[in-house]
């Protein structure tokens, strides 16, 4: 994993006065509305009357300034990646990744793809993983019931890692991003 | 003396406001046969707002973030919650009339410091809007002068004492349909929230803040909440002799105001000022034509 | 000393004089503009206790083969007021211009305005119609080369300006001929008294000089339809000068109407009336009412920042003769009061732009832009003077705006009210687009380095906000002086100590409201210290639907949100504006006056219709004569 920082749990885990935050933080969570890929279209009805999201506090918010949770909903392209990556910097602390669908742990159906990238973790800290193609409103519910079960628990811990290993991260994204350059005239766009 | 009075009643102001945004919700929730957020889920918001940790573009943005708060504080400090004001003062009116928009000019200079256009345009909007709504608002209070020839709004709420049928919404019911109108808009409900609009400008002035800072303005619309449900309580529904009885008053209000928000759409903003001039003004001259020729 | 009016005006114009002398040494001009400006502060100390004092000028010369002409100066109380008012804010104006006119932005106007404060002292101070004329002139002459300038844009609308105001000029002439030849004596105080007294002998005849006296009042302080002229005016004047104008010489029309016109309708006045105003005061207060309404529609489709306050002023002045006209001890005090309010927030913002105009060059509102970051002095300057101009607590503007109320209020005008109120609330847009356009948003690349204002002009700036505050918190500073007006003029003063006012609904005490205002300050930094911390990113590092817009080229400047601010509001007004429209109507009357005169021209231009009127005309005379 190269020179990726690793640290004693006690280090990185929330001490207790963030546990007394952690109480309040758990229950607002606000999602970015920011529909990245194709698993958005389970995001209505998880919101809306039937499957209920806004009753555990969760709710959605207009930009990055004013979100806790960033929701990578499906494949993640190397185009989206660069928007996905300035979304989650312009973020404030403490912040959460939740991975939606097969495409982020693992590449996916797109495993083989030149324009996809496999393992999300190695660009942004992924706090949750939810698997399925698409996971169905039920199968969000739970993952998010889980989030707040270790948000309770001090283990989101995610935006810590993102600090303490910042550099190893931004290589990362420098590889993929470096593909997204265009190679032919760009007529005056960069 | 003077400061725990003040730190009291502004806790109570954002308490009540916070609480009443909560049990909206929750009342929206069931109109639209869900559950909804437990009643208390402001405070929580609120309160995660202020553990996160936040941004700021520049000092004007944080100076000014704090006027606008103050200036909603200034006014409810002239609410007479259950017939008793804090600082005592023979114009509460007046004073809350004009610190109101204090508040609203220093969050609109914080949000513009932030340099987003969004944010600019969200302003630029919530400035029109007011134009609409402050004409109606404005003209029903001086039916009120018409009629008692005083801005005092202890003396305008024992003039209703006695009954129900002294209130002023018996009295001058004109006055209060367009008050209610106005009253929609200032609470920036739909169909007046134009100034928010989440999908078309990214929820406006509201763009760039984070942490403490949406702390800060959720405090003053709670604040905001209070303070102009207690308007109309005082004016029209005959205040109340008790703090109970003024905030279930306000609560029956801010409810009647949600009720209507949640079954219309948004209004352009050209719209909504032609509406508010046109027909809440429109009952708010009727009112005072009445007032001023019936004495 | 005595005599310390004549000296004062005599002193001024030397000074002027002087100074065209030195035209060569704009320091040395810009040096005698501010020790004259001192010189007159002090002598506007000494005349405190010299109230009611009289001087006679005795003109050494025979003109025009009169002799023993005699100028008279008295020391009233209204006159006195404004004097005061205007000659402390020239203090701060000059140590502002001091700074101002350096090498690069030095305009030639010191000596014209030298001049013109002697016009401005003789003006208040004068007692017979000789002197005022005189010093209306010399007034009218100086601030259109001043306005002028020596560039053609700007001479331009300084020739609409003083057209307009000729108007008001040959009214005045006909208004004191009228008047001389009536009551047989040259003295202003005593003519006005003996016309009070004509109504019942010779009304229409008092009211044709009321009105034209009103008309010549109307074109000075730009009263609805003369309001276009300082939209040009104003806008293309040095920008020092921008606020004089803005803040004193609007103010000439007002002192008219309230030491000519209004003790016309004074006990001695039986006419017509209407809710206890007479009916002639009625009109006044809706066109002032409307003016209100006019000048804040107008500002708010404005792009050009000075046009925007020009128009601005236009609206005050309409809040002034509103409450002016309701004929009360109390109307008079809101008005006396919101015209040092109005003197003082004006000249902030217009001193502020100046200052940025000073640092950048640059004159256009959207290519401006973050300069708040930049020069907070003049940031601050600008924040303070539109919290007064929008009339909110803890400054002296709410003051004023609620005595207006208060005093509309009075005569149960509720229905003039409603415009007012339209007017005082339509200057939050208007105020709010100059605030953001120049002084917040995004700071262009090009400003990066820019310093603050210089220390002379800060300190101009400071001082005018820590007026408004001191005024904010305790209105006594100013009620003082027009509570004395008042006893003088009409043995009634408004209920009012240092701290707090009485008006006809309630009082409001400001100190306590200022403090609260403050005390919730606190508690708003305490919740902020309460929260964690934040950190600070730099202006373009913003929401952005998650794109770096340097990828496609955008710079701050693209980012900054300035044109069109208030698109529906225009949309949505444009039908009325269009129709009311006194311009048009001007050059309508003045289109038609010239195909008049083209056709008078034409009959003798070619020799076939030269000979047919010279005949016709003879063969009319011919039949007249034979006739008679």
């Amino acid at each position: 994993m190269g020179d990726f920082i690793t640290v004693s749990r006690q280090e990185i885990v929330d001490n207790k006065w963030e546990r007394v935050l952690n109480f309040f933080r758990q229950r607002s969570l606000w999602m970015l509305y920011y529909c990245t890929g194709c698993g958005a279209v389970e995001l209505p009805p998880t919101m809306t009357s039937r499957f209920d999201m806004e009753r555990f506090g969760i709710g959605p918010m207009a930009t990055p300034r004013q979100a806790d949770i960033l929701l990578i909903t499906g494949y993640v392209s190397a185009k989206t990646l660069k928007r996905i990556v300035r979304s989650y910097e312009q973020m404030p602390d403490p912040k959460y990744v939740v991975g939606f669908g097969s495409c982020p742990v693992n590449g996916g159906i797109y495993w083989d793809s030149y324009a996809t990238i496999n393992y999300l973790d190695k660009y942004i800290p992924v706090d949750l993983s939810l698997t399925g193609c698409m996971p169905r409103p039920q199968a969000v519910l739970d993952g998010l019931l889980t989030l707040i079960q270790m948000i309770d628990k001090g283990e989101a811990v995610g935006h810590k890692k993102y600090q303490l290993n910042y550099e190893w991260y931004k290589k990362n994204q420098r590889e993929v991003l470096e593909r997204t350059a265009p190679v032919l005239d760009t007529g005056g766009l960069k | 003396m003077y400061a725990l009075n003040f730190v009291l009643w502004a806790l109570a102001a954002m308490a009540i406001g916070l609480l009443f945004m909560g049990i909206s919700r929750k009342l929206t929730a069931r109109l639209q046969r869900r559950y909804g957020p437990p009643f208390w889920q402001s405070f929580i918001d609120v309160i995660k707002a202020f553990s996160r940790k936040s941004i700021s573009h520049n000092f004007i943005m944080d100076l000014c973030a704090l006027m606008g708060l103050a200036g909603l504080l200034a006014a409810a400090m002239y609410v007479p919650m259950g017939g008793i004001l804090p600082f005592p003062s023979d114009s509460p009116l007046i004073l809350i009339l004009y610190f109101m928009p204090i508040g609203y000019l220093g969050m609109a200079v914080s949000v513009s410091a932030s340099g987003n256009p969004l944010a600019s345009i969200g302003i630029g909007r919530a400035l029109t809007l007011m134009l609409g709504y402050e004409i109606p608002f404005a003209i029903v209070v001086m039916s009120f002068i018409s009629n008692y020839g005083t801005t005092n709004i202890l003396s305008i709420m024992q003039a209703q004492a006695g009954g129900i049928e002294n209130w002023h919404i018996i009295k001058m019911p004109f006055g209060f349909l367009a008050s209610l109108l106005a009253l929609e808009a200032m609470t920036g409900k739909k169909p007046f929230d134009v100034m928010i609009a989440p999908a078309e400008i990214a929820s406006g002035p509201m763009v760039e803040l984070s942490g403490k800072f949406l702390g800060l303005a959720f405090l003053q619309y709670s604040v905001a909440v209070f303070v102009e449900t207690g308007l109309l309580t005082a004016l029209f529904l005959g205040g109340g002799a008790t703090v109970w009885e003024f905030v279930l008053k306000q609560f029956i209000v801010y409810m009647v105001l949600t009720l209507f928000s949640e079954i219309y759409a948004r209004y352009r903003v050209e719209q909504a000022v032609r509406f508010l001039w046109i027909y809440a003004g429109g009952l708010a001259v009727i009112q005072l034509a009445l007032n001023m020729y019936m004495k | 000393m005595t005599h310390w009016m004549t000296i004062s005006i005599s002193i001024a114009l030397a000074a002027g004089l002087l100074s065209f002398a030195l035209s060569k040494w704009k320091k040395v001009q810009w040096s005698l503009f501010l020790l004259n400006a001192a010189w007159q502060l002090f002598a506007v100390f000494q005349l405190w206790s010299l109230k009611g004092t009289v001087e006679k000028i005795k003109l050494p010369f025979t003109f025009l083969g009169i002799e023993n002409i005699e100028l008279t100066l008295v020391n009233s109380e209204i006159g006195y007021f404004f004097l005061m008012a205007s000659v402390l804010i020239t203090l701060i104006f000059a140590v502002f211009s001091f700074s101002y006119n350096d090498k690069k932005h030095a305009t030639g106007i010191a000596p014209l305005w030298t001049l013109l404060m002697g016009a401005n002292f003789a003006l208040f101070l004068s007692a017979d119609w000789i002197t005022f004329i005189a010093a209306w002139e010399l007034m009218g002459w100086t601030s259109y080369f001043i306005i002028s300038h020596g560039k053609l844009k700007s001479a331009k609308a300084g020739l609409y300006y003083f057209i307009l105001s000729l108007i008001g000029t040959s009214t005045l002439l006909a208004a004191v001929m009228l008047i001389i030849q009536k009551t047989g004596t040259l003295m202003l105080k005593e003519g006005i008294g003996i016309l009070s007294s004509l109504w019942t002998a010779d009304g229409s005849f008092v009211l044709t000089v009321a009105v034209l006296l009103t008309l010549t009042f109307f074109a000075k302080s730009a009263v609805f339809p003369f309001y276009m002229w300082p939209a040009k005016a104003h806008a293309e004047a040095p920008d020092d000068f921008s606020a004089f104008l803005s803040g004193v010489m609007i103010k000439y029309g007002v002192f008219g109407l309230m030491s000519m016109v209004l003790p016309l309708f004074g006990a001695s006045y039986h006419g017509a009336a209407i809710l206890g105003i007479p009916v002639f005061l009625f009109i006044l207060g809706w066109i002032g009412a409307f003016t209100a309404l006019w000048g804040t529609l107008l500002a708010i489709r404005e792009n050009d920042m000075k046009r925007l306050m020009a128009y601005s002023t236009v609206s005050n002045i309409g809040f002034i003769l509103a409450a002016l006209s309701m004929n009360t001890y109390f109307g008079l005090a809101a008005a006396l009061f919101h015209t040092v309010n109005h003197m003082v927030f004006k000249g902030g913002i217009f001193l502020s732009m100046a200052s940025v105009k000073f640092r950048t060059g640059e004159r256009e509102m959207h290519r401006l832009g973050g300069m708040g970051y930049r020069m907070p002095i003049a940031f601050f300057g600008f924040l303070i003077s539109i919290i007064a101009a929008a009339g909110i607590p803890p400054t002296s503007g709410f003051a004023s705006k609620w005595l207006v109320f208060q005093s509309l209020f009075n005569r149960h005008m509720f229905f003039m009210a409603i415009p007012i109120f339209l007017a005082s609330t339509g200057a939050f847009l208007y105020l709010y687009r100059g605030l953001h356009s120049i002084y917040l948003g995004q700071l262009s690349p090009r400003f990066k380095d820019i310093k603050d204002a210089p220390p002379l002009q800060s300190l101009a700036m400071i001082i005018l906000m820590l007026v408004m505050l001191a005024a904010g918190f305790f209105p006594g500073i100013i009620m003082g002086p027009v509570n004395e007006v008042l006893s003088a003029v009409s043995n009634q003063a408004v209920k009012a100590d240092w701290t707090s006012i009485s008006g006809f609904t309630s009082s409001v005490d400001l100190l306590i409201a200022g403090s609260v205002f403050l005390g919730a300050f606190v508690f708003a930094f305490i919740l902020f210290l309460i929260g964690k911390k934040r950190r600070f990113v730099e202006m373009m590092d913003n929401y952005t639907a998650g794109e770096t817009p340097e990828d496609w080229g955008l710079t701050p400047e693209d980012l900054h949100y300035a044109m069109k601010f208030y698109e529906p509001f225009e949309k949505m007004t444009a039908p009325a504006l269009d129709k009311i429209n006194a311009e048009s109507w001007f050059s309508q009357i003045t289109l038609e006056v010239s195909r008049f005169a083209n056709a008078v021209k034409n009959w003798f231009a070619s020799p076939h219709m030269g000979t047919l009127v010279m005949t016709l005309s003879v063969i009319i005379i011919l039949v007249i004569g034979i006739l008679l």
